[in-house]
């Protein structure tokens, strides 16, 4: 309407203020925003966690090892693996009489089931104990104690765990494993195979 | 008629919060995130049921990859350099200042200690590459064991520090590795002059595996 302006013809214009425009101080921020939320869910999506986590294992002090390589097998209630090729486990029970025992094949899929059978107290003590932590009527410190004591009880599985030179290493980790599956608290981990368990080893490897 | 004027309020929402928040966001996660040193070796972990995480400092880590090849690392920058520092006076080899800084920052490493010099003068990731996929691996055998002295000097330098004990042992191998390769290094682990007998296997959290222990 009124515009008073300086178009208005060449002859007025000698008052006329030069007005800074008073633009908006506003910025649009939205694209602002996207870019900082794209960025955002671009590295939330990239990134990978890494957190691996870790089998503790213990292993007996040298000195000792050979006092207790005599008596392992010979503990109540022992049960030995060997672990081979092709992630076959053949195991015997107690201790090894030499023309009495006879190995038995089996394989990962089936040993949590063995091993859970052949331990049903202690795993179903343990089972418990797991219970009663996770519904906080016992603490951690007490659940720990409390299931080491029960690992360590005199009925409990006693396992031996002998890789032989076929078998690979994920094969010892998941042995290991099994027996945290199974409740399992008194196992070893061997590399000396018995020149007597060894024919009957061979012998059951080439069957298969 | 007089008309109700409804005040002409703008459409537009102040972003500026948004924006302050959302760069909040991104640099936090940018600066807390923790680069991965860069791997010299690929090893496919095996997995297991266990929830005990892995420290994160003090740690000493012997890896061994899917053909029997035997690398060193160590987490602490401080003890690293005093390590190859060590080993260095031990087996007569000289580093200069930069190869010592290059093994700092470098990951796990796997090489004689003899061809170390010739390696850490390599300046790139792309160079290092051809030499890690060739090399052998620290030589473990029993006329020229070097795994061994790489373990007693760590152990000697963490335990001459500040914390006066010995490190954590972690020993992250690959699944498909032969056992007797793995046994050889834990019988290093047991021999007398370094004597660890406990020490962690490195593996990834098996998700399946819980799913079906919990429905037992």
């Amino acid at each position: 309407m009124a515009d008073v302006g300086g178009q208005e013809g060449g002859g007025g214009g000698r008052h006329q203020k030069k007005r800074a425009k008073k633009g908006s101080t506003h910025i649009d921020m939205t694209p602002m925003v996207d870019l900082a939320f794209l960025l955002l869910t671009f590295f939330i999506l990239t990134t990978t966690m890494y957190k691996p986590s870790t089998l503790q294992l213990t292993f007996p002090v040298p000195q000792d090892q050979q006092e207790q390589k005599k008596d392992l097998a010979k503990v109540n209630n022992a049960l030995t693996l060997f672990l081979t090729k092709d992630d076959q486990i053949f195991y015997y029970r107690d201790a090894f009489k030499p023309g009495e025992t006879q190995l038995t094949r089996t394989d990962f899929s089936k040993i949590t089931k063995y091993l859970i059978e052949q331990n049903k107290s202690t795993f179903d003590q343990v089972q418990e104990l797991s219970r009663r932590y996770n519904a906080n009527e016992i603490d951690k410190v007490a659940y720990d104690s409390l299931k080491n004591n029960v690992q360590k009880q005199e009925e409990a599985l006693f396992v031996i765990i002998k890789p032989d030179a076929d078998a690979k290493y994920r094969n010892m980790i998941d042995m290991v494993d099994e027996m945290d599956i199974s409740g399992i608290g008194k196992f070893a981990v061997q590399d000396t195979i018995k020149p007597e368990e060894l024919v009957l080893l061979e012998a059951e490897k080439l069957k298969f | 008629m007089a008309k109700i004027k409804m005040p002409k309020s703008s459409p537009a929402i102040d972003m500026t919060p948004l924006v302050d928040l959302g760069f909040l966001l991104v640099t936090f996660f940018m600066l807390t995130a923790q680069f991965r040193p860069e791997d010299s070796v690929v090893v496919d972990i095996p997995s297991s049921r266990s929830q005990q995480t892995i420290p994160t400092e003090n740690l000493m880590t012997v890896v061994v990859d899917s053909v029997g090849r035997v690398f060193w690392d160590f987490t602490d920058k401080k003890v690293r350099k005093a390590v190859i520092e060590e080993m260095g006076n031990r087996y007569k080899v000289n580093f200069t200042p930069d190869q010592v800084q290059r093994f700092v920052s470098l990951g796990a490493i796997g090489l004689p200690i003899q061809q170390m010099p010739a390696y850490l003068d390599l300046e790139s990731s792309t160079e290092r590459g051809p030499v890690d996929k060739a090399s052998k691996g620290i030589p473990i055998d029993s006329t020229n064991n070097q795994l061994i002295d790489w373990i007693r000097v760590t152990q000697l330098i963490f335990s001459s520090g500040a914390e006066g004990r010995n490190p954590i042992v972690a020993l992250k191998g690959d699944g498909n590795v032969d056992y007797s390769v793995m046994n050889k290094v834990i019988k290093i682990f047991q021999s007398p002059t370094v004597k660890i007998n406990r020490f962690k296997m490195i593996t990834n959290l098996e998700e399946s595996r819980m799913a079906v222990s919990s429905t037992k």
